[in-house]
């Protein structure tokens, strides 16, 4: 959880302090992130606490060893990342295109880099 | 499996090793499962396309590629298609100098000029036939221009006789159809209005002869060339007794005619000359054809081709000759729709039933030679491209030997090219005959220097006289090239001397293109063979429905026992995709993960790509797409559909290290019942 997260290095990863809104903002968040800490999907490296926020590119169920997994590719301009749901074979509302933002522990997987079980937030598709 | 006996003896017999029967095997088990002979043939029936069956009717079985051999030409034939082209310009060449002299110098034409410009094309005729000797026993295997201009003067001067060549046979096709169709319509002028069609026509059917083979070409045109030479020598034989009799009468001269009797001519007289002079050149073109077509004559092909030329050169210089004398003495004017060889006939053979018939066998023979001259030019067209093409200066296409062993690609370039002359000029000779010749006389020269330097280098027994020869040859030609280039210029020589260095331009940028990919493809070819292979490969296979094809392509996919197996499935209608992975789901076909791909663009290639993109992203892993592709049996039951498949592959393999893999599945190879299909009808429309 966010109030875990131990403080990173300085660079152009925001590392999410909860217990601090950003100043005169209060909390301009949907549900639990701070939408203010996204951080470009390019930027991230493995063993970080990062908010990233994207386009579904595409998902896939498959097993991880016995569990089925969903795995969901978000890419940004900069970039992709895999959030993983273990034992989910699908999360209502995340389909191929949809807008998210997800918040979690940046691990690694086969040399690709995974969210395990984020937080995530679903956005409206901008009109 | 069944046509094992019982008493293990294989029913197809033959000394057939067989294992030793098991003892306690019930009889015929033994043998059940033992080696078998490959089955005959593929198992399969592959019907031929349409195209094929119809390129068998019209055509005729595919040769055997050993019976090249046997393509080969015997003198007899090989006058027929290599000579018809010097003998029939015999028809219109004296055509041409009156009808350069006539309009200007009236009847003098006929009294001092015709006799000696024809006088001094023979000296040329005799000369170059003297070098193209020299030229055929050098270059016994594969002569012509091209070659010899080749080996001795290099590639670009080749290039410059080659096309000059080449342009020039595209003109031979084109003015002698046209001559012919001429000679036509001089007997029937009712056929004047359809020229153009008719010379296409003709065109057509000379295409299709030599798309049969070389030898058949040659039976099938070689009665024609036979039966114009019998009525030339007949009515030159005839003409020239009635003249010594005194019976032969001046033909009627048209209203409209200058007769005009000048002194002695000016500087503008002499050009007019030389001008005639030019114009008479036509009747030597096809004297190269032997030379560049020595490959097809049966062996010894130098000695055939020697004597064939003798032959022809000799048959050539008395007709030509012949028919001037006759011209001069009878004053035939040619007009747009009457030819001066018919006007001689008509005076020679005179009036009368036996006349007429006469009449009309000798123009029916002149159109068919004048027609059938293309044929030369179809005969070695091909041929020379091929070489130009081996020397990656044309495209590859030309030098691969089609159905019937030729060249089919040059023979249907040629046909195209010298239609679409023929429908521009109308099929009026007049107008080709200014751009004709001088490509000819270019090539002459050209091979004639090379010959002569090839003496110069090589000082073989004889080199002197072969120097003389050639090196005369080359002179007389190069003189003959700038006069027609110069007297003709104004007439449409100047379209010819801009297109050869434009076309020669254009082969050697084609060259540099080819060189290009040759160099490319052959850098580094022995370190990239053995560089160390990636050592991850994944295999993804695009899905669009739960079908038939698609269990095709996974069943192949896991063949190939990747590391990473996918099944994609590009999202262009996002419901769709839910159904498919629903349905996915429930088949429990979970060990292939299926990937829903987002495509908000409906672009299937790009949202593919980018998927792609992903696998080959760490640098070690080669990924194959393989797209299951229908196949059809009919061609319009391919028009119902798109081609995204190929598309698609264009788009992806651009990638490097990802390879695209077509399976295919063949619509027709299971037979859908009516029930099955009304099934599918109800579920899909009214379910």
């Amino acid at each position: 959880m966010a109030e875990d997260a131990p403080a990173g290095p300085a660079g152009p990863v925001r590392v999410i302090d909860a217990r601090r809104p950003p100043a005169g903002l209060g909390w301009p968040t949907s549900g639990i992130l701070d939408l203010a800490a996204t951080v470009p999907i390019g930027s991230i490296s493995w063993r970080q606490r990062v908010q990233v926020h994207g386009r579904v590119r595409s998902l896939r169920v498959r097993p991880w060893g016995e569990v089925l997994t969903l795995e969901v590719v978000l890419v940004d301009e900069t970039g992709g990342v895999t959030a993983v749901f273990p034992g989910r074979r699908r999360v209502p509302g995340i389909r191929p295109g949809t807008l998210l933002t997800v918040e979690g522990m940046v691990g690694a997987r086969g040399n690709r880099l995974t969210v395990l079980n984020p937080h995530y937030d679903l956005r409206p598709f901008p009109v | 499996m069944t046509l094992t006996q019982p008493g293990g003896s294989v029913a197809s017999g033959g000394p057939v090793a067989e294992p030793a029967p098991d003892p306690g095997a019930a009889p015929g088990t033994a043998t059940l499962d033992a080696p078998r002979p490959l089955p005959p043939g593929p198992g399969i029936d592959v019907p031929e396309t349409s195209g094929y069956r119809f390129k068998r009717r019209v055509l005729g079985p595919a040769l055997h590629t050993d019976q090249l051999e046997h393509e080969r030409l015997g003198k007899p034939t090989a006058l027929a298609v290599f000579a018809s082209d010097a003998l029939s310009s015999t028809a219109y060449a004296t055509e041409e100098i009156v009808r350069t002299l006539v309009p200007v110098i009236g009847v003098l034409a006929f009294s001092a000029y015709v006799v000696p410009i024809t006088g001094a094309l023979v000296a040329v005729l005799v000369i170059l036939m003297f070098s193209y000797r020299q030229t055929i026993k050098a270059y016994p295997s594969a002569g012509g221009a091209y070659i010899v201009t080749k080996d001795n003067l290099g590639l670009l001067p080749a290039q410059v006789a080659g096309v000059a060549l080449l342009t020039d046979y595209i003109l031979t096709v084109a003015v002698s159809t046209s001559a012919g169709v001429a000679a036509m319509y001089s007997a029937f002028p009712a056929m004047y209005p359809y020229r153009v069609p008719v010379a296409v026509g003709f065109i057509a059917v000379i295409a299709w002869g030599n798309l049969r083979g070389v030898k058949e070409s040659g039976r099938m045109f070689a009665v024609p060339t036979y039966m114009f030479l019998v009525s030339m020598f007949a009515l030159i034989g005839l003409g020239a007794f009635k003249m010594i009799a005194g019976t032969l009468h001046k033909a009627p001269l048209p209203a409209h005619h200058i007769d005009i009797a000048k002194g002695p001519l000016g500087a503008v007289g002499i050009f007019l000359v030389l001008r005639a002079f030019a114009s008479g050149g036509a009747a030597m073109t096809g004297v190269e054809a032997i030379s560049n077509g020595v490959p097809a004559f049966k062996k010894p092909e130098w000695k055939n081709a020697r004597s064939t030329l003798m032959v022809m050169g000799t048959c050539l210089g008395i007709m030509f000759i012949g028919i001037s004398v006759l011209a001069a003495k009878l004053h035939t004017v040619p007009s747009p729709k009457v030819t001066v060889i018919s006007q001689i006939a008509r005076a020679t053979l005179g009036g009368g039933g036996l006349g007429h018939a006469l009449f009309f066998f000798v123009q029916g023979a002149t159109m068919l030679i004048l027609v059938l001259a293309a044929n030369t030019s179809f005969a070695d067209f091909p041929r020379l491209a091929s070489f130009h093409a081996d020397d990656a200066f044309m495209p590859k296409q030309l030098t691969k030997r089609g159905h019937r062993l030729v060249f089919s690609n040059g023979i249907i370039a040629l046909a195209c090219t010298s239609a679409v002359l023929v429908v521009m000029f109308g099929a009026d000779v007049t107008h080709l005959i200014p751009l004709y010749a001088i490509g000819v006389f270019t090539s002459f020269t050209l091979s004639q220097a090379g010959m002569a330097k090839r003496h110069l280098r090589l000082k073989e027994p004889g080199w002197k006289t072969g120097i003389l020869i050639n090196g005369g040859g080359s002179l007389a030609t190069g003189v003959v090239t700038i006069v027609i280039g110069v007297t003709k210029f104004m007439h449409g020589a100047w379209f010819i001397i801009v297109l050869v260095p434009v076309l020669v331009a254009l082969l050697v940028r084609l060259n540099r293109q080819y060189e290009s990919e040759s160099v490319e493809l052959e850098h580094d070819a022995k370190n990239a063979m053995t560089a160390p292979v990636l050592r991850r490969h994944s295999v993804l296979v695009l899905v669009e429905n739960l079908d038939q094809s698609s269990a095709r392509a996974i069943q192949y996919a896991r063949a190939l026992l990747p590391d990473e197996l996918r099944a994609v499935h590009i999202a262009v209608d996002p419901d769709r995709a839910d159904k498919l992975a629903q349905e996915w789901e429930r088949l429990e076909l979970m060990r292939v993960p299926l990937d829903i791909v987002d495509c908000p663009d409906r672009r299937i290639d790009r949202a593919l790509l980018d998927a792609v993109a992903d696998d080959v992203a760490d640098g070690r892993t080669e990924v194959s797409v393989l797209i299951p592709r229908r196949e059809y049996t009919r061609f319009w039951h391919r028009l119902l559909h798109d081609h995204t498949a190929d598309q698609i592959a264009k788009t992806v393999s651009r990638l490097p290290h990802c390879n695209v893999t077509f399976v295919p599945y063949h619509l027709g190879s299971t037979t859908v019942s009516d029930d099955e299909r009304r099934a599918y009808h109800q579920a899909a429309h009214h379910g």
